[in-house]
């Protein structure tokens, strides 16, 4: 008797068929916990992020506006940044952006270069996270702001927390610039160990500079070109599941060079086979145009 | 035959902001306080004729009588370097009569007589224009008590209304007002209270209470608040005040309760507070307007205002800041930072002149001394050290010569070093890691002097 229940007991493990109906009461209690979060769902206003792969690996097909996004690295995540503001707040165009930091360093006419108008900004200098994250959340939760940026050393989790409601609920984008995280690897690019703890962000990214690609002329500087990785986001496990399923993508892609191009304000996923850029899709038909 | 006199030009300017800067310091007497840089309204740019009119109407208990005032008002000016001459009279034609032509350097006109104590004061008193005084003196009248018994039809026809006018405000007979130069608030509101109170809740309540009772008067105005300020008048005859600003004209009682609230328990209640009084120093015209129930550009507006205003009342005003751009080519100074409270707007645009080489997204408020290794001196370089670390350049752009603006007498913002006058060439630079800087080399190159590198921005 013995003998047979040992042996019968990874068999029944096995073929364990869960009642359907009691997982389905149990994920609509979880979608209320997660107030109704718990899938992307396809309804929600996303961005483009200027090229179909990078818009391809997040779960929403595009970066969702209404979330709180972490951005780490140096001068390029503030390239990065400028670079999601202008999307994010495409639509309305007068409305003024928030971004709050320690002093200020912004330059109005490099920032109107991103294709952000400076007039819009309104600059938060702070002499404290804590009030960094107090502006922050006044900013999210006031209806009159376009996008809040800011840039705190620290988050304490439950700070994060607030910021994702404050941003969930009323629709403003939250962009939270972080310091570069410190590698193991040396310049290692892409092989950065997360080492700030998870937050309550929707997605996180790591941009740095990488080597820019020498223009065809031979004189000056190229395009800015970026190390971009997405780190984490929300959903990945599922989305894992989802991709694992359709056996779309053998292997997950959250690493890319982008290139940015100074006219259009697109990135473009620098092709990894062969030394050189792919261009965006407005250009090459002006290029066209022009031949 | 005179070493040691000095020869200095006059500056008028000066002058009246030395005066202005007495009138401030003579509020302590007196609200009602106003220059007089001309003196009395005589349009003569004569050195030395102004003054400061002090209307101490109801004010002279505060220091006993009018001696001690005056006695106090002379001593502080002494106290100041200054050689006073006061008078105080019944008017303000004869008051300054007095200080001037008085006997003594402070005169106090008695009101029974007074009539018989101005009659032997020489007519220039009467503040009169040079020709008149010289008419008048032709005629043998010397003494402004020589004009009391003179027909006045005949001085009427041959001087013109302007001796009896004055005549008439010495006397008064005819009203001078006194502009002071604060204008009083048009819009305010006061509280009395009957038992003195001193804890900051109770300032919160009557904060609310004179809310609830200015702004229904600003509506009725259509009115709306730019600047407030609560004044809290003390047991001990002192006084302390809170000033607000919003960014947009406001009546909100909770919106201003709010901006007024971080600040409450600045206010020192010192033995207990008697009167507290609200008043709107500065206003805008603020129309009545629809409740916005869809959520429109305008009520979007609104909310970024009074973001703004809630920022800065807590981070303060000069930490809410926007850009604005300035006509200029140096690059520190051609964006400025301004607080948001201030609608400002500027001219001139963020775009460039055309073809303007690239500006860097951050830039540093002090450029920072690097080390620089350049194998052509006037050439863009190959390395370079900053913060200890070795930047190798891989690539160059450059270089961007900016020349300072001679044309400016002084520069101006000294956010910097002011940039010595000293050309600067700017090259854009990308080392071996892909960072891009934005770095420049001071003044021409001199075969005498190594040239001076400096970092001074950053492109992503």
């Amino acid at each position: 008797m013995q003998v047979e229940t040992l042996g019968s007991a990874p068999t029944s493990r096995n073929v364990f068929h869960p009642n359907p109906a009691v997982l389905d009461s149990l994920r609509s209690q979880i979608r209320q916990l997660e107030r109704g979060r718990l899938l992307p769902s396809q309804a929600e206003p996303t961005i483009s992020l200027g090229d179909p792969e990078i818009d391809g690996a997040l779960p929403w097909g595009g970066l969702p506006v209404s979330g709180l996004h972490e951005i780490f690295g140096d001068t390029a995540a503030v390239g990065f940044t400028a670079t999601l503001l202008n999307r994010l707040t495409k639509q309305n165009s007068s409305v003024p952006i928030l971004w709050c930091q320690h002093g200020c360093d912004l330059y109005g006419h490099g920032v109107a270069e991103f294709g952000i108008d400076p007039d819009r900004l309104i600059l938060v200098q702070c002499k404290s996270d804590t009030d960094i994250l107090w502006a922050m959340e006044e900013g999210l939760r006031s209806s009159g702001i376009a996008a809040v940026v800011g840039k705190p050393y620290k988050i304490p989790p439950i700070a994060g927390r607030r910021l994702q409601l404050a941003t969930e609920e009323n629709g403003v984008p939250g962009l939270l610039l972080r310091p570069q995280q410190k590698t193991q690897t040396g310049a290692g690019a892409g092989k950065n160990q997360s080492i700030a703890p998870t937050s309550a962000a929707l997605t996180r990214w790591h941009a740095t500079a990488a080597p820019s690609i020498t223009p065809a002329s031979g004189i000056g500087l190229g395009a800015p070109k970026w190390n971009l990785e997405l780190q984490r986001y929300r959903y990945s496990a599922l989305n894992l599941q989802q991709q694992a399923q359709k056996q779309k993508f053998a292997r997950r892609v959250n690493f890319w060079q982008v290139e940015w191009c100074h006219e259009t304000g697109d990135l473009s996923v620098v092709a990894g086979l062969f030394d050189g850029s792919a261009q965006p899709q407005e250009n090459k038909y002006r290029r066209q145009k022009a031949c | 035959m005179f070493p040691d006199f000095i020869v200095k030009q006059a500056d008028p300017a000066a002058d009246l902001q030395a005066l202005d800067k007495l009138a401030t310091a003579c509020e302590r007497y007196t609200p009602w306080t106003a220059t007089d840089p001309l003196g009395g309204g005589l349009l003569t740019d004569m050195s030395g004729s102004g003054g400061l009119w002090l209307d101490v109407t109801g004010c002279v208990h505060l220091y006993g009588n009018e001696d001690t005032l005056v006695k106090d008002l002379q001593d502080r000016c002494r106290h100041a370097g200054y050689q006073p001459r006061i008078g105080l009279a019944n008017t303000p034609g004869a008051a300054w009569a007095a200080a001037r032509f008085g006997a003594t350097s402070c005169t106090i006109v008695p009101p029974k007589a007074h009539q018989h104590s101005l009659a032997p004061l020489p007519i220039a008193g009467l503040r009169l224009d040079l020709a008149t005084l010289e008419g008048l003196e032709s005629l043998g009248i010397r003494q402004i008590g020589d004009l009391y018994e003179m027909p006045r039809a005949p001085l009427a026809s041959r001087f013109g209304g302007q001796v009896l006018r004055r005549l008439d405000q010495l006397q008064g007979r005819l009203e001078e007002p006194i502009l002071p130069r604060r204008p009083a608030p048009s819009h305010s509101a006061r509280l009395v209270f009957a038992e003195p109170i001193d804890r900051t809740d109770d300032i919160s309540l009557a904060l609310d209470k004179l809310l609830a009772k200015l702004c229904p008067e600003l509506e009725e105005a259509t009115l709306g608040a730019r600047r407030l300020e609560l004044i809290i008048f003390r047991v001990d005859n002192t006084r302390d005040s809170l000033v607000i600003g919003t960014s947009q004209p406001s009546r909100e009682p909770d919106q201003l309760a709010r901006l007024f609230r971080g600040d409450l328990d600045k206010l020192d209640p010192g033995f207990g507070i008697e009167v507290i009084v609200l008043a709107a120093i500065e206003t805008n015209a603020l129309a009545a307007r629809q409740i916005d129930i869809a959520n429109t550009s305008s009520c979007k507006q609104e909310n970024a205002a009074k973001l703004v205003d809630r920022l800065s009342e807590r981070l303060g005003m000069g930490n809410v800041i926007r850009l604005h751009p300035v006509e200029s080519h140096l690059p520190e100074c051609a964006s400025e930072a301004r607080p948001a409270l201030k609608d400002s707007k500027s001219k001139t645009g963020w775009q460039g002149p055309l073809r303007r080489p690239l500006r860097p997204l951050q830039l540093l408020t002090q450029p920072l001394p690097i080390d620089v290794m350049a194998p052509v001196p006037n050439g863009p370089p190959a390395m370079f050290r900053w913060r200890k670390q070795q930047h190798k350049v891989t690539h160059a752009e450059g270089p961007e010569r900016i020349s300072p603006e001679w044309w400016r007498p002084t520069q101006l913002q000294t956010r910097s070093r002011a940039l010595t006058k000293e050309t600067r060439d700017y090259y854009r630079l990308e080392d071996h890691n892909g960072n891009r800087y934005w770095v420049y080399r001071e003044g021409l190159y001199r075969p005498d002097k190594p040239p001076g590198w400096y970092l001074h921005g950053f492109f992503a």
